[in-house]
C-alpha cells in the first residue's frame, strides 16, 4: 500500500492537470479574498475579521470545481489506460491498490487546500494590514478549516465511488458536475424555498453549506461528527467492496 | 504456469470457458486465435485484472498465485501510458509501485530514457517497448504479452522478435504471447494453444503443427500390406495412418506415377489425393471451422 501511495504521489506530482487545477483554485481564492476585502471596505468596517473570511472561502465552488475536474480524470485514468492490469500483474493486491490510491488522493487534497488557504490568507493580509486592523481567532478558524478538510476528504471518497461505478471519464465528469449542481440547488435555493431543515444533510457537501458556521460548531458538534463519519466511511467502504469485484481491464471502445 | 477449468463469461456470452493448459519453464507458448477468441480475457484472468468465475491456476507450481506474481511481467495489447509521463518517469512510477529497482534492459530495447516527450505522444512501437521495459522491472522469470505484433510494421516486428528471442535465450525467460499472425508467432513459439469462441481447441508443439500441415499424397486402399511392399521399393518415405490409409511424403509431383505403379501391380486404389496445407491456413481453418472438422487438413 505504501508503495502504491508513493507511486501515486509521484504521478500526481508530475501531473500538469493537478497543477493547472491548483493554479485555477488559487486564482478563484484570490478573487474571493478581493471580493471580501472590497465588501469590508464598502461596509466601512474599521477592522477586517478573518473569521467571517474563513467562512466566506467556502461559500461557493471555488475549491470544489477544480478538485472535481482533477479527481474525475485521475480516478478514471487507470480504467482508460488499463494500467491496473500492469500493477496487479506484479503481485499488488486490490486492497493495496485501492487504499494506496485513495491515501495519495487525500494527501494531495490536503496539499491543495494548504496552498489555497495560504494564498487566501496571504492575499487578505497583504490587502488589509496596511489600512485596517486584523481580527482573528486561531482555534475557531483552525477547527473550521479542519472540518472543511475532512469534508473534502469525504468528497474525494464520493468522487472515487462515482468513478468506480461509472468508469468512463467523460460520464463520470458530467455526473459529478451534475450532482454538484443539483446539490447546490437542493442545499440553497430549494431548501430555502421549502424551508427544509435536515440537520444531518446540511453540512455534507464541501463549500456549499451555509449552515456550517464557525460560531455554531460547538452546539452542532454531534451532527457534524456523524455527517463527517458517514461522509468519509460510507463511500470508502462501498467503493472498496465494488473495487474488489470490478473488471479492471482497459475500457474498450465498442 | 498451469490453469484448470478457468472460466469467465461476460453477459453477452463472450469470454473464456473451461480453459485448461500449462506453460512449462523455458517454453515460448503462443495463444493463437481470431478476434473474440478469448485470448486477452484469458491473459487478464491470469494476471488478476478480472476474477475468474470458476477454475484455478498455479504459478511456478504454487497455488498462492499472489505470492508468485512478482516473478511475472505483463505487457498489455493496448500500451499503457500514464498522463503526461515521459518514458523515464513512467519507469520510475512503476518501479515505485512494484517496489523494484529499475532494470537496465533499456540498452537491449534501444530506449531513449532522456526523451522528455510524454509516452502517449510517442510512436506505438516505442510505447510497446516502454511497456516491455516496465514489465521487465524486477527481472521476471515469466513474461506475458498480449498481441505484441498488432499494429507494428515489419521492421518493428523484427526488433521485437529479436528482443524476445534474446530474453528467452539469455535470461531463460518463459514467454506466453498471444496473437493472430502465425508468420510472426512462428518465429518464436515452441508451442501453440489454438483458441476459438472462448475455448482452447487444441495444443500443438511447433513440430506437431508442421507435421499436421505437411503436404503429402494420401492413398486409400483396401490392400494396405501389398501397397506397403510396393511403395517401400520406390517411394520409401511414407507413413501408415490407418488400416486403409497411407501418406507418402516428398513425392508430391509424382502422384500419377505412384497411382500407376499401384494400379499396374493390381492394387485397388480407392482414393488418392494431395493433402496438407500452409500452417496459417490450417490454423485459420481450425479457428474458423473448428466446430465442423478440426481434422480436415489431415
Amino acid at each position: 500500500m505504501i508503495q502504491t501511495m508513493q507511486s501515486e504521489l509521484f504521478r500526481i506530482r508530475k501531473s500538469r492537470l493537478f497543477f493547472g487545477c491548483l493554479v485555477l483554485a488559487a486564482f478563484f481564492v484570490f478573487a474571493l479574498a478581493l471580493t471580501f476585502y472590497h465588501n469590508s471596505v464598502n461596509g466601512m468596517l474599521s477592522a477586517i475579521s478573518l473569521v467571517p473570511f474563513t467562512e466566506f472561502l467556502f461559500s461557493d465552488y471555488s475549491l470544489v470545481f477544480p478538485l472535481t475536474l482533477f479527481f474525475c480524470l485521475y480516478f478514471t485514468e487507470d480504467f482508460h489506460t488499463g494500467s491496473y492490469s500492469m500493477v496487479l500483474s506484479k503481485g499488488a493486491n486490490r486492497a493495496q491498490v485501492f487504499f494506496g490510491k485513495l491515501l495519495a488522493a487525500w494527501i494531495s487534497v490536503f496539499f491543495f487546500l494548504l496552498v489555497c488557504f495560504g494564498v487566501a490568507y496571504l492575499s487578505i493580509l497583504m490587502m488589509g494590514t496596511a489600512r485596517h486592523d486584523i481580527e482573528y481567532s486561531l482555534p475557531a478558524m483552525g477547527t473550521f478549516l479542519l472540518i472543511q478538510c475532512l469534508c473534502f476528504f469525504g468528497y474525494t471518497a464520493v468522487l472515487n465511488l462515482i468513478s468506480y461505478l461509472l468508469r468512463h471519464r467523460i460520464i463520470v465528469t458530467i455526473v459529478a458536475f451534475f450532482v454538484l449542481g443539483v446539490l447546490y440547488l437542493y442545499l440553497t435555493k430549494i431548501s430555502a424555498a421549502l424551508d427544509m431543515d435536515y440537520s444531518l444533510y446540511k453540512y455534507w457537501i464541501v463549500g456549499l453549506s451555509h449552515s456550517l458556521r464557525i460560531n455554531t460548531i460547538a452546539e452542532d458538534f454531534m451532527p457534524i461528527l456523524i455527517t463527517l463519519a458517514v461522509y468519509l466511511f460510507l463511500p470508502t467502504v462501498v467503493s472498496f467492496s465494488l473495487f474488489q469485484k470490478l473488471d479492471l481491464r482497459s475500457l474498450e471502445r465498442r | 504456469m498451469e490453469t484448470a477449468g478457468l472460466t469467465y463469461v461476460f453477459p453477452d456470452g463472450n469470454g473464456i470457458k473451461n480453459i485448461t493448459f500449462q506453460v512449462k519453464r523455458g517454453e515460448i507458448y503462443a495463444l493463437y486465435g481470431g478476434h473474440h477468441a478469448g485470448k486477452s480475457v484469458l491473459l487478464q484472468a491470469i494476471i488478476g485484472a478480472i476474477r475468474p468465475q470458476s477454475g484455478t491456476f498455479k504459478l511456478f507450481g504454487n497455488i498462492d498465485d499472489q505470492q508468485e506474481r512478482r516473478r511475472i511481467g505483463f505487457v498489455p495489447q493496448k500500451p499503457v501510458t500514464i498522463s503526461s509521463l515521459s518514458p523515464a518517469n513512467m519507469l520510475r512510477y512503476f518501479s515505485s509501485a512494484f517496489g523494484t529497482t529499475e532494470s537496465h534492459i533499456q540498452d537491449i530495447l534501444h530506449l531513449n530514457l532522456k526523451e522528455k516527450t510524454a509516452v502517449r505522444r510517442l510512436p506505438l512501437s516505442t510505447q510497446r517497448l516502454v511497456n516491455l521495459a516496465v514489465a521487465l522491472l524486477g527481472n521476471p522469470d515469466f513474461i506475458i504479452w498480449d498481441d505484441p505484433f498488432s499494429g507494428m510494421d515489419k521492421g518493428e516486428c523484427e526488433h521485437l522478435i529479436s528482443v524476445l528471442a534474446y530474453l528467452h535465450e539469455m535470461n531463460h525467460t518463459t514467454l506466453l504471447i498471444s496473437g493472430q499472425d502465425y508468420s510472426q508467432l512462428s518465429r518464436l513459439a515452441s508451442k501453440y494453444g489454438v483458441m476459438a469462441d472462448g475455448k482452447l481447441i487444441c495444443e500443438l508443439t511447433a513440430g506437431e503443427l508442421n507435421e499436421c500441415c505437411q503436404r503429402c499424397i494420401k492413398i486409400r486402399t483396401p490392400q494396405l500390406e501389398r501397397a506397403i511392399t510396393i511403395l517401400s521399393q520406390q517411394f520409401p518415405d511414407f507413413e501408415v495412418l490407418s488400416h486403409d490409409t497411407i501418406r507418402v511424403f516428398n513425392y508430391n509431383e509424382q502422384s500419377g506415377e505412384i497411382n500407376a505403379l499401384l494400379v499396374c501391380s493390381g492394387i485397388e486404389v480407392s482414393e488418392i489425393w494431395l493433402a496438407g496445407m500452409e500452417p496459417t491456413d490450417y490454423l485459420l481453418k481450425m479457428t474458423g471451422g473448428a466446430k465442423n472438422d478440426p481434422d480436415y487438413a489431415k
